[in-house]
């Protein structure tokens, strides 16, 4: 059922060249946080029209963060365009969504009809400080920014890192034979290891770390490496606090202080799309979390219950208590998420079942477009967004459409987990040069160990030969997608005269999208702004309404109606102009009166 | 030293032009309220009188470019400012509580004019480090003096947001139709009203009950429709709440109004955040308030979980002693004595930097009184029927005969664009949240006498040789004690919990010796230690408010050893003996 991709004609590219012994980053090709500057240097003067860019923040290793901006001067259009913010690599360890951004990049300024009508904010390297170990020696996978961080709390900060004991360039495991070792050879596979079940009769053989010594002679063993704050998981929305790597609090590394700042400054930002490590568009966003208050079961304190006039000894729907609100003070303006907010339901943690739907729609359709374009294995389930990750705020809190992409995932067969999956595809390399067989190490402390394990990057990024066809196989799915936002239109007015020049006017205005303006989540969060309807001649009077009425939603292939009553002198034309930040803009006139 | 340099460069030029800092006489008066420009001045006037133990740090800029100043008191002399506990005090974050400001001002003036005269005071600076930020929301402070207010509008930083959902940011607000510099009330005579005139006060109004005729609406507070959608000041200024923007535990606007879009979007708060971070040694905070009389502890939500009873002791400590300082005034857990709150100031500021933190609620309407000893209520005793001895009839006769009807204007018509012919009229904006200022003098000495008690119960430590035996041959066994003789201990019990700071040091050298073994000495007499696996030379460790730690070395060796104790949040001490 769940099929992916590694193109066949990608394995027939495969060259040794693969992890070589030395030079990792110019053999590779994927570009270094120096090379996506030069490259954006080079892109702006080949497109000085069209394309800007600027440093929004500095990082911990005074590496600039650059945004770029594709579209129209805004001067020149006097309709300002909704936007599409697409940011890459805020874990730092994934080469490959830097290459999904310049990739996408590039699409757009080679198509102006991309960028006609939408502008596109992308920033092609989120985390630059992690970024740069994929291009240093040894090799080591390691989101966190170069924020020095005490993470032992000891009298030392940064002292206990990782060293390459073996000096093969890569930082791997080391597995020694320890009275309280927890862990066994695997049966699957021997060069795997597993954690031995005590229920089962299994006793542990092996304690497991990775590779390095006690620098600091405490005891532990890279405990305390550089660095720092993983900037792909220092965002609000679940967030943790002291976490290894999770930084001080949401927004605590000048990286995603940076972007929360910019997305926020930008209403007009209709849809995130994030490459890095999650796959919203092949599997929808996780639900399923617990603590989160059941609005379909609200129970209401004594107070509450006495406030309003209801019963505590039974449970409301939000619609119900809505509804019951709105029966007792007709004039007020109460909605579901006033009334979230009033009796204190807290925080969403999982996605709106509206949205869902047409997350669930897309995957299905990614599934077949990706089946279309040549993928026929299946892969492992992408990982889902961790906590505190960039993804789940741009959907809980920005309250738009969020759609992300790992590019590349590992393929298995049959009840493979991902270890096994990554085995097979080392092994299925020339060389097999994915996994360091185990080799016994004399450790200065731990005696006889073997160092061995999977190579770094290995289930993430994929040689760089291969980027080519798996960017072109996906990325036009984003632009597909930019395709299906919400769009608003004036349906229909239609006028009925009540006499003596007084006419109500019904305007129905409706979203020719299957996406909900905004989304549910952003109905809740009332995080977007709504469109506006204005009624444009002055010679107006209202009876009922006013010139300019706000349209807060408009769910998903609907249509909603705003009346109004006035009154005209003389027949004439009614201009109803709609307009949206994110949505589309309209107008309509008719006449009236004749 | 470049820094303060640029500072006060800085400084010269701001100030070149507005009313000089020389004019600021030293001590302070507090018999008026300083606004915003004042307020800098009187910063800048306490660090020209006393340069050597002051800096003055520009902190950074609120939304409307104002400066954001901290007055630092510590003497060099005695350590670096980092080297000691730090002592945060703050007010002023919601712009309309200006007295916070006054508290901070206070405090300073006190510490500064009684340094080297007053033994407490002059101990007190010498061991510690004072940080004072006496108005954090500084656009707020400058707006509330200068414009047209209620006494409880422009809390909000200045950050606009479109409370109605309109697609308009704060295009609806106040107005002050009167032009007395007041946001108060509008009332229409109505004979089908919900109110009608108090028969004891002409002035205030009462509900009518079943059968009684009205002759009032009320119109609420001053203003118009400014943007013609039917409702008036339906989006006033803001809303961002300040002590809702803060990195701990913050929760989004649906959740909890004001929360900003996102942890520290103020500038101000920003800057002031980076500036508490850069202070680890920090151990007690203050932020003051208004109103109620009340000193606020943490945690701020239920979900948080009670403190860890070490730091509840310390909290009830300080508590109950503020409480005595400052009659009336209540020492109450905040998520259940009030309401619950994401990302305020002390939350982070518990969690985050790692302090013990107080909120201090100044001023109670009930002390404005009008009655006699022989008209005082029994302990305990609430007036329930309301007439001439409740408290609002007795604040309008205490405005009327002890502040001469400062602090309420009379009922005035006025004709109302959308109502017609109405009135205007009410409590003013210097009134309800805010002592008169022949008031302030006392609010402001016994909030200040409350944070000079926490500050002299910041940790000092002892550290003491205990005991030097040779039992064995060239085999010492050495022990010592570290004492604290106040009640804040040198870390919270709430960061030991979080792992979120790093605990004491103690380390043990010389040049030639050996240390065998270390670790914490929990009964000397039956030599019960636990040793430490490895590194026995540097323990880690916290010390209890009124307590102590021993620890034990076995050591090899001769001569000089060193025995040093660092702390994030104590004065570091050093011990010096020979083998």
């Amino acid at each position: 059922m769940k099929r992916f991709f590694v193109l066949l004609n990608c394995t027939l590219l495969l060259s040794i060249l693969f992890f070589p012994d030395i030079s990792r980053a110019q053999a590779s090709g994927y570009k270094s946080p120096e090379q996506v500057l030069s490259w954006i240097k080079e892109v702006g003067e080949k497109h000085p029209d069209i394309f800007t860019s600027s440093n929004i923040a500095s990082s911990p290793g005074d590496r600039p963060l650059y945004l770029i901006r594709i579209g129209k001067n805004p001067e020149a259009n006097n309709v300002a365009n909704p936007s599409i913010f697409v940011a890459a690599n805020f874990e730092g360890n994934r080469p490959l969504s830097t290459e999904g951004a310049i990739f996408l990049s590039e699409t757009i300024l080679s198509d102006p009809a991309l960028y006609e009508s939408m502008n596109w904010y992308i920033l092609p390297l989120g985390n630059p400080d992690a970024a740069t170990k994929f291009f240093s020696t040894p090799l080591i996978d390691d989101s966190r920014n170069d924020f020095p961080t005490n993470d032992d709390l000891d009298d030392q900060t940064d002292e206990d890192g990782v060293n390459d004991l073996n000096g093969d360039g890569w930082i791997t495991k080391m597995r020694a034979s320890h009275p309280g070792g927890e862990w066994i050879i695997s049966d699957s596979d021997p060069r795997l290891m597993r954690k031995a079940d005590p229920g089962k009769g299994e006793q542990g053989v092996y304690k497991i770390y990775s590779e390095g010594t006690d620098d600091d002679g405490d005891g532990l063993y890279n405990e305390d490496g550089p660095g720092g704050t993983n900037v792909g998981i220092n965002f609000p929305q679940l967030f943790k606090h002291y976490t290894a790597d999770g930084g001080r609090f949401p927004g605590s590394t000048p990286e995603s202080y940076a972007i929360m700042k910019f997305v926020f400054e930008h209403p007009e930002i209709a849809m995130i799309v994030s490459f890095g490590s999650t796959n919203w568009c092949y599997t929808p966003p996780r639900g399923g979390r617990k603590g989160e208050a059941d609005l379909s079961k609200i129970s209401l304190s004594e107070r509450q219950a006495r406030q309003f006039n209801l019963d505590q000894t039974r449970t409301y729907t939000l619609t119900e208590l809505v509804n019951i609100f709105k029966a007792e003070n007709p004039q007020s303006n109460m909605d579901e998420s006033m009334i979230a907010g009033f009796l204190g339901l807290g925080a969403a943690l999982n996605p709106q079942e509206g949205d869902l739907r047409f997350y669930e729609k897309y995957a299905k359709e990614y599934k077949t477009f990706l089946k279309e374009g040549g993928s026929l294995e299946e892969r492992i389930e992408p990982e889902p967004a961790q906590d505190g990750s960039f993804e789940l705020w741009g959907y809980f809190h920005v309250g738009v459409p969020v759609f992300s992409m790992d590019l590349w995932g590992m393929s298995k067969k049959d009840s493979m987990n991902l270890e096994e999956a990554m085995l097979a595809y080392s092994d299925s390399m020339p060389g097999k040069k994915g996994f360091v067989e185990w080799e016994v190490f004399d450790h200065p402390t731990l005696g006889t160990v073997e160092i061995g394990g999977f190579a770094p990057y290995l289930g993430s990024t994929p040689p760089y030969e291969w980027t080519d066809s798996l960017l072109n196989l996906q990325i036009p799915w984003i632009l597909k997608l930019a395709g299906e936002l919400p769009d608003l239109h004036i349906y229909e007015i239609i006028p009925t005269a009540k006499g003596n020049g007084i006419y109500q006017l019904d305007i129905w205005i409706e979203n020719r999208a299957f996406i909900p303006f905004p989304t549910d989540m952003g109905s809740r969060n009332k995080q977007a702004a709504p469109a506006i309807l204005t009624l444009e001649e002055e010679q107006v009077e209202f009876i009922s309404g006013y010139r300019r009425t706000p349209i807060p939603r408009v769910a998903g292939n609907s249509r909603v109606k705003t009346s109004l009553i006035i009154r005209m002198e003389k027949p004439g034309n009614i201009t109803v102009k709609l307009e949206s930040l994110t949505a589309g803009h309209d107008r309509q006139t008719i006449k009236i009166g004749e | 030293m470049k820094k303060s340099f640029i500072l006060l460069y800085t400084l010269g030029l701001i100030f070149s032009g507005s009313i000089s800092a020389q004019d600021m006489e030293i001590p302070l008066r507090f018999d008026h309220y300083y606004d915003y420009d004042q307020l800098v001045d009187a910063m800048q006037a306490l660090h020209e009188a006393y340069p050597t133990i002051t800096t003055l740090d520009l902190v950074g800029h609120s939304e409307e470019d104002r400066a954001v100043y901290a007055l630092t008191i510590s003497n060099p002399r005695t350590g670096d400012h980092l080297s000691k506990p730090g002592v945060y005090v703050d007010g002023n974050i919601h712009g309309n509580e200006v007295q916070a400001g006054e508290v901070c001002l206070y405090l300073a003036n006190r510490l500064l004019t009684l340094y080297g005269t007053n033994e407490q005071i002059t101990s007190l600076v010498d061991k510690n480090s004072f940080y004072i930020i006496p108005s954090v929301n500084v656009d707020g402070r400058y707006h509330f003096f200068e414009d047209a207010n209620t006494s409880s509008s422009n809390r909000s930083i200045r950050r606009p947001k479109d409370d109605d959902r309109d697609g308009l940011f704060d295009e609806d607000k106040y107005d002050d139709l009167d032009g007395d510099g007041n946001i108060c009330e509008m009332r229409k005579k109505d004979p089908n009203g919900t109110h009608r005139t108090d028969p004891f006060d002409s002035r205030l109004m009462v509900g009518v009950k079943p059968g009684e005729k009205g002759e009032w609406i009320l119109l609420g507070r001053e203003g118009i429709d400014n943007d013609g959608d039917g409702r008036i000041n339906e989006d006033n200024e803001g809303y961002v709440d300040p002590n809702r923007n803060w990195g701990y535990n913050w929760a989004p606007n649906y959740v909890q109004r004001g929360a900003g879009y996102y942890p520290l979007s103020g500038t101000g708060l920003k800057a002031i955040a980076n500036y508490l971070l850069e202070r680890p040694n920090v151990i007690m905070v203050w932020a003051f308030h208004n109103s109620g009389g009340m000193f606020l502890r943490g945690p701020s939500t239920k979900d948080e979980g009670e403190f860890p009873s070490g730091d509840l002791a310390v909290y009830d400590y300080l508590g109950e002693n503020s409480e005595k300082i400052t009659p009336g005034y209540r020492y109450l857990l905040v998520w259940k004595d009030l309401y619950s709150t994401y990302g305020d100031f002390t939350g982070f500021t518990t969690n985050i930097i790692g302090s013990y933190g107080f909120v201090g609620e100044l001023f109670q309407s009930q002390s404005e009184t009008y009655s006699s000893n022989k008209d005082q209520k029994k302990p305990g005793e609430r007036i329930r029927e309301q007439g001439p001895g409740d408290s609002n009839h007795q604040r309008l006769k205490f405005n009327d005969h002890v502040v001469q009807g400062e602090l309420y204007k009379a009922w005035t018509p006025y004709e109302h664009p959308v109502y017609g012919e109405i009135e205007i009229g009410g409590w003013t904006k210097m009134s309800s949240r805010l002592p008169h200022p022949f008031m302030l003098q006392d609010l402001v000495h016994r909030n200040a006498s409350a944070v000079i008690f926490s500050a002299a119960q910041t940790p000092e430590i002892k550290l003491e040789l205990m005991e030097k035996e040779e039992i064995g041959k060239n085999l010492y066994q050495v022990r010592i004690r570290l004492l604290n003789d106040h009640a804040i201990p040198t870390l919270t019990y709430q960061s030991l919990k979080n792992k979120s700071h790093r605990q004491d040091i103690l380390k043990i050298s010389g040049p030639a010796i050996q240390v065998h073994a270390g670790g914490r000495l929990w009964d000397a007499h039956m030599d019960k230690a636990d040793y430490k696996e490895h590194k026995a030379q540097i323990q880690f460790m916290q010390l209890p408010g009124f307590g102590k730690v021993e620890y034990q070395f076995l050591i090899s060796g001769k001569g000089n050893v060193t025995v040093e104790y660092s702390s994030l949040k104590a004065r570091d001490q050093k011990l010096e003996f020979n083998l």
